[in-house]
Order: C-alpha cells, then structure tokens, then sequence
C-alpha cells in the first residue's frame, strides 16, 4: 500500500502510556499531599514523625488486603470474605500455637490455608461451578467468623509469637515493620500484575471473559489464582493484626473488607472490570487515612468518620464518570 | 447544493448538518463535515474504516455531542441530544445488535413506546399488536413470543429494525445494517426500506457494501477522513467513481497458493455437537481455503467453534494428523489451530485494553516470554510489526481498542490470531462489517497462511466472498454437510440451493460449462444426501 487516504496517525505529544489512569493518579498524588501539607501546617500533632508513622503501621494490613482485592476486582469481582479471612487466620495462628508448633511453619501454614481456601473454595465454586461471586464470599463471610468463635470458644485469647510480634510491632532501621512488609507485598504484587503473562491476563479477563477465553487464555485460573492472593494478602493481614493485639480475637477483621474495598475503588479500579491499578489502591487508601486523620484531629466526632468516607468514595466515582462521559 | 433555508417545507431537507466537527481527544472523528439528507429518499453514506461514518450518525442522533457545527432535524429544529432526536423523529439503527436478551422479542419491539401501555400500566395486548405490525415482513410472526437471546444475530438485527419502525420515525439512520443479516435478513431490509421511503420517510444508510449503496440509495455521501470527499445522486456510473475512490486502498498482488491433497492440515470425522450438529466427514488440505457456507442457524459457526475446541463436541479432530482433545482450546491451540471467532464485540476484542494488549492476549510463544515474565521489548516490537501488516488505524499501540472503529477491530483479531504459528485457521466472518481496503488486508493475510502452508476454514456469509477466496466449498445445512465440492465446479446458485435443503445434482463437470442458477424449487426433497 503507498498512497491512501488515511490519514497520517495523530500523534498526541506527552501521551503517557496507560494515559487515563496515569493521568488521574497524578491528579490524585498531587490532591492529597496539598491535604498532607495543609494537615501539617495547622494540626502540630501530626508533626510529630512518630503519629504519622504509628498510623502508617496500623494501616499497613488494610493495605495489604486492598492490594490483593484489587486482583479480584480487576479480573470482575469481589471477595467479601477478606475481613473474615483476617481474623480466621488468628484463630489459626491460635490452635497451631497451641499445638506446640514453631513460628516459621505456623505463618507458612497459616498462608497456605488462606491461599487453598481462596483457590480451591471461593476460586474453584467461582471459576468452574459457576457460582456468584457475592454468593461465594458472602458465605464465607459467615462461615468464617462463625468457626473462629468455634475455635476460640467465643472469647479472646492471648496468642504469643515472638515472630509476629516482631513483625506486627518491630521496626528495622528506623521503620516499623509492618511498613515494610506492605511495602515488599507491594513490589510482589506490581510485578506479578504488570510484568507477567498472568497479570495481563487479569486484566484479559476482565475486560472480556469470553473473549480472552477464545484467545486461549486460561480463564478459570486466571480467576481461581487472583482469589487466591486475595486470600493470602487478607492472611497476612490477619498476621499482622493477630501480632499488634497479641491476641486472637473472635471479631478481628470484620469491616475491614469494606475499608480495603473503599480504597481500591476511590483509587480508580472499576466494579466492571479490566481497568485499576496497584499504585492506585495505595493512593486510594493514603487519601482515606490522611482524610479521616484530618478530620479527627480537626474535632471531627469520629462517628461522622464512615459518613465522610462514604459521600468521598460517591463523589469520587461520580466525576470519574462524568469525566468519561464527556 | 445550495443552503437552503432550514424550514419545513416539503421536498426540502429532512436533515442539515452545517460544519460538524466530532474531536475524541486529539483525535479528529469528523473535520467539518456540510451534508443535507433529501426528505423521502434513501441517502447512503460510503467511506473507508475510521473515515467518520459511524460518528456521523452518531452525532445526528444525538448520541454524542458535536463538537462544533449544527444539525437540524426533519422539524427545522436543532438537534443536541438524544431527547431532541427522539422529539425530531430521528430513529438510530447501530450495527451491533443490541436487544435485551432476556425479554421477548414483541417486549423488545415495544419497549418504552407510549402505545404499548396505558397510563403507568403495560399494555401487553397492545404492545403485541404494535411490535406484530412494525415487524410484518422483517420476523416470522412466531418468532415474536421468543426470547431475543435465543435469535441468531441476524434476526436480532431484525428485531432491532422492528423497534425502529415502532418508533413511527421521520429518518431512520441505518449503521452497516447488512453486515450481520443472512440473505433473506436483506432481502426483509430492502423492502423494509423502499416502502418507508414510500411513505415519505428518509433513510440514510452507512455502508460499505456497493451493492447497497446501488440498489437503494437515491444519493450517496462518500467520506474521506472527516471530510465529504463526494456528494451527489447516484447515476450510471457512480458505483465506478466510488470504487476508484474506496479502493485507492485496495493491494494488489496476493501470494498464489496451492492446495496440497497429499497433506492433510485438518480431518474431522463425526463431530456430534450441540444444537444438532453433525459432521460426519470434513478434509481440509494444507495450503487449501475452504470456505464453510449456509443460512444462519445452519451450524455453520458452531462448526467453527467446535473445529477450534471453543464448544465441546465428541468425535474425532486431526490436526496435521495427531489427534486434539475436542473442547479444549488450549489443546486446539497447542496442535496448532488458530481462531478468529464471530461476533468481535462479545467474544474477540478486549475493549478497555490497548491495541497490543489485544494482539498478545492469549499467545504463547516461547519468544514472547521468560518464564511467568513478560519480554516486553519483544511484545511491543511484535505488536508494532502487526500494526504495520495490517494497518491498523490509528497506528498507536496504547490506544485502548474500544475507540477504533469497527474495521480496526477486526483486523487486531485476525492479526492476533494469524501471527500465532499455525497449521489451521478457523476464521468465523473474518471481513464481518470491515471496509474494502481491511477486506484486502485480511484476505491477503489469509492467502498469505495459505501459500505458508496452512489450512484454512472460513465461514462466509456472503457469497460474492465465499467465491473469491474458496478453494473448496461446504454447505451446511440443518447442522449436516450436504455439498462438499472445489470452487469452480459450483455456481452460487447451487450454494444457495444446497443451502435451503434442495438437492444439487453431482458430478457437474467443468467450471466453464456450469448450469444456469438453480431457481429455488418447491419440492422440497428429504435433507441429508450427501
């Protein structure tokens, strides 16, 4: 072909390469340090570094669970069972203890419970039997919580494990180590979602099940896998969150599924699929927290706290369509 | 064409479009486009894919907001939004059926007209009655008590037709109506059409088939870029001066190939699957195309799917003699066979991914990877390879498919699929709504698989292609193959009778020599002869 009409391509200077969600993670980048800056100029407790980093630590495993639900809602759906998860594998974490076994295997055994649960319960009912997804994890919602009240006798019960506690309340070189750890999951899991054939995948299915399917891609696990690291990012949470109380506790976690999601949505993944990103889910849960410090420190009453989130999270979405729209 | 005043007068405009300019980002749709569509005539509008057609009548009708420029519609009175077209009798036809599938189809004809109900009530005898007379002559009437899922793709079309003709529209704008409808589908369509215009409606029809444009336009708009390249009535003549216009496009010199009959790429020996099918014997050569023919709903995509391990089936497929698990992609795959499936919104094009995410989605090949990792200078250099092959338009690799046109679509999912190492190709409608130039394109492409070696089956629903690039040709019908014979000892007219279930005498000897069309019989013998 030489000469034709068409046109030669419109080359749009400084398009970036996902131009959408980059854009809009900049935009948000920018919104919350001017809140981070504005909070720092008026509210002196907040600089104090040690605040700022003991609430970077208590949020350290919503954030963790939020980054494995971003896996679920990219691929088309949720799993409304990570609040359960979390405090499921204290309870756990408590009867392995018990049986006299050592940290390593307990945590090892602990993920790995998680990650069978989500691959071959939530994932396999999802994948192959074709069930609904909120059916599936809403089940688990209580199913889970009603056998850790089984397993804990319906109280709560101090667990130590010198590794956890560590984990949950140490620090290494200056940082707390939960921190850390949200930030090595986060390395993990950016790799996994943007530099492998499976992470394209999970955005494959999500845009088009079908047609990734008749592409050649493996549907079924596609989905069964990001359940699965939904589940283990909720397992660590619940290590973490087992570590700060010392204690297994029959209602650990329940709600933070809410939170986790709040944060991925407000960080621009969408319900119908195909399109989020990691840095986004941080970015989401980051504007979450700096907002409620805000308002907190401001003598907000904290039960208005959910009510705020809540109007931000419809605000949010709302421009987003209406920026889409036209 | 002189302005004329926008008033509402006969015989003067039922449409005015007054410097329109549609900019999707940087991306400019529509460049200033000056068109007046003649009240009570059937205006056609011809261009290449991604010359702006679609968005055209998109914005006619209100659907997207113009960026600059004016329309006024039948009533003199300008059109915005979608409300205004409604109140100006503007009825849209898109050209990918789009029905509520799980409704009936009179529900669906009838669905939100006033008629249809009373006061806050649904009226379902009334609705009954309305959707019967707005689809007498385009559905069967016992079709009408049907889910709109349970329709193939062309009568969901119909169905879609049907809804527009219950909107009592002044101008009914027709996207590549044809482009899913069966023949008798256009044969409904072309009488739907001259008696609405009969009746003093206008139609404008965006097509890329000539044949169209030739038997029912009075006028034609031909659009080039944004831009009117060409308005004028249609005369003797015309059809050559638009070809010299589209096919500026059109690539000459396609790579020979030749069927080899002692290589057998694909055998499929009793297929049974679902809905009726059952093949019991199909032969495909390396370097053979053999096109797969038949009425819609004659099994002629579930062989296709089945052949590519998309449904399941039992019996027996040998791809380059081994033997492939049925129902499984990935084993059809891995033997070598490549899909192009039908129907590219629902089932091939990753709409909110890039370009080269929907030409790697699903691929295999060692180069393309280390490990569980992407090679992502490798990816991108494949994609871009692909882009230039086919032409995809806009050439931009991170464009999000779902903003190329229909055209462009088409070829990211036969580039997807022809760039896999392959010994079969299963292509379902590989040209379904695409233009004259990606038509080439994907032709060539498929001769290009051909002379490489491979077999392909290609599912044609129109017979003017199904001649141009078959080597062989199976009619299905009812799920059974009843003609298996090379090209050139067959006339469309025998394709069509095979097809309806009439018997074909054998042994027609030579192509020169081929009998006269076969007028369709009345006496219906019993289907299944070989």
């Amino acid at each position: 072909m030489t000469v034709t009409a068409v046109p030669p391509a419109p080359t749009v200077p400084g398009r970036t390469r996902r131009a959408l969600p980059g854009g809009q993670q900049a935009v948000f980048l920018i919104v919350i340090a001017l809140m981070l800056l504005g909070a720092l100029v008026f509210l002196p407790q907040l600089r104090s570094s040690n605040y700022l980093m003991v609430q970077m630590a208590t949020y350290s495993a919503v954030l963790i669970m939020a980054l494995g639900q971003t896996f679920v809602v990219v691929q088309v759906g949720f799993d409304l069972s990570t609040g359960a998860m979390q405090g499921f594998v204290g309870g756990l974490v408590f009867l392995m203890v018990g049986w006299g076994l050592a940290d390593g295997p307990v945590i090892l055994l602990a993920l790995l419970a998680a990650g069978a649960i989500g691959y071959g319960v939530h994932g396999l009912l999802i994948a192959k039997a074709k069930m609904n997804f909120f059916i599936v994890t809403l089940a688990s919602f209580t199913i889970l919580p009603s056998l850790l009240r089984v397993i804990l006798d319906g109280s709560s019960k101090p667990v130590f494990s010198p590794a956890l506690d560590w984990l949950a309340n140490g620090s290494t070189i200056g940082i707390r180590n939960p921190i850390i750890l949200a930030a090595v999951v986060f390395a993990v899991l950016w790799v996994v979602l943007n530099r492998t054939v499976f992470g394209r995948n999970v955005y494959a299915v999500g845009s088009n099940r079908e047609a990734a399917r008749l592409a050649g891609v493996r549907v079924d696990r596609v989905t069964m896998a990001s359940y699965a690291i939904c589940a283990v990012c909720a397992g660590i949470a619940g290590l973490l969150l087992l570590g700060s109380l010392g204690a297994a506790d029959p209602s650990a976690g329940l709600g933070n599924e809410f939170f986790a999601l709040t944060a991925v949505l407000l960080g621009g993944t969408r319900f119908s699929g195909g399109q989020g990103s990691l840095a986004g889910t941080v970015l989401g849960l980051l504007f979450l927290v700096v907002l409620s410090n805000i308002l907190l420190l401001g003598g907000m009453p904290q039960f208005w706290i959910g009510a705020v989130q809540g109007v931000v999270l419809l605000a949010a979405v709302g421009i987003d369509r209406a920026r889409r729209d036209g | 064409m002189s302005p004329s005043p926008v008033a509402d007068s006969p015989g003067s405009s039922a449409l005015v479009v007054r410097g329109l300019v549609k900019r999707y980002d940087a991306t400019v749709a529509l460049g200033g486009v000056d068109v007046e569509i003649r009240r009570g005539a059937v205006t056609a509008v011809v261009g290449a894919n991604g010359s702006g057609k679609t968005t055209l009548l998109k914005v006619i009708s209100g659907l997207v907001p113009a960026t600059a420029g004016s329309v006024h519609g039948p009533d003199g009175r300008a059109v915005h939004h979608l409300a205004d077209a409604q109140r100006s009798r503007i009825a849209l036809v898109p050209q990918e059926p789009t029905v509520a599938g799980h409704l009936t189809v009179w529900q669906n004809v009838a669905l939100g007209r006033p008629r249809a109900a009373r006061g806050p009530f649904l009226d379902d005898r009334r609705a009954r009655r309305l959707a019967a007379e707005a689809s007498a002559g385009l559905l069967p009437p016992h079709l009408l008590e049907q889910p709109a899922a349970a329709l193939n793709k062309s009568s969901r079309q119909l169905v879609q037709l049907a809804a527009a003709v219950a909107r009592e529209p002044a101008v009914m704008l027709l996207d590549e109506p044809t482009a899913v409808l069966d023949e008798d589908g256009v044969r409904a369509l072309h009488a739907l059409v001259r008696r609405f215009v009969a009746d003093g409606g206008t139609v404008v029809l965006v097509s890329h088939r000539l044949r169209d444009v030739l038997d029912l336009a009075d006028s034609v708009v031909v659009l080039r870029n944004g831009l009117v390249g060409h308005a004028g009535p249609v005369e003797p003549g015309t059809e050559r001066q638009i070809v010299a216009l589209l096919s500026a496009e059109e690539r000459p010199g396609r790579r020979p190939h030749r069927p080899d009959p002692t290589h057998v790429a694909l055998e499929a020996r009793g297929l049974l699957g679902w809905r009726g099918l059952q093949v019991d014997s199909l032969v495909v050569h390396r370097g053979e195309i053999v096109g797969i023919a038949g009425q819609s709903g004659s099994g002629r995509s579930r062989l296709a799917a089945v052949l590519a391990g998309a449904h399941p089936a039992s019996g027996q497929i040998r791809v380059d003699g081994h033997e492939v698990a049925t129902g499984s992609i990935a084993a059809a795959q891995a033997a070598g066979v490549a899909y192009i499936p039908e129907d590219r919104q629902a089932t091939a094009i990753l709409a909110n991914q890039s370009v080269a995410a929907n030409l790697l989605v699903g691929r295999a090949e060692p180069r393309l990877r280390r490990g569980p990792f992407r090679r992502r200078r490798v990816e991108r250099a494949d994609a871009e390879e692909l882009i230039g092959r086919f032409e995809v338009r806009p050439p931009e690799p991170d464009r999000p498919a779902g903003l190329l046109s229909g055209g462009n679509q088409q070829k990211l999912v036969v580039g997807r699929a022809l760039s896999r190492s392959r010994v079969v190709v299963v292509a379902d409608e590989p040209t379904q709504g695409v233009d004259a130039s990606a038509r080439g394109a994907i032709h060539a492409a498929l001769f290009d698989a051909a002379a490489d070696g491979a077999g392909i089956v290609a599912v044609c629903s129109e017979f003017e292609e199904l001649f141009e690039i078959s080597d062989r040709i199976v009619v299905l019908c009812d799920g059974r193959v009843v003609l298996d014979r090379p090209r050139d000892l067959l006339t469309p007219g025998e394709v069509l009778a095979a097809s309806l279930g009439s018997p074909v005498p054998a042994g027609v000897e030579l192509a020169g020599a081929a009998p006269p069309d076969v007028p369709l019989s009345d006496d219906r013998t019993p289907k299944g002869q070989p």
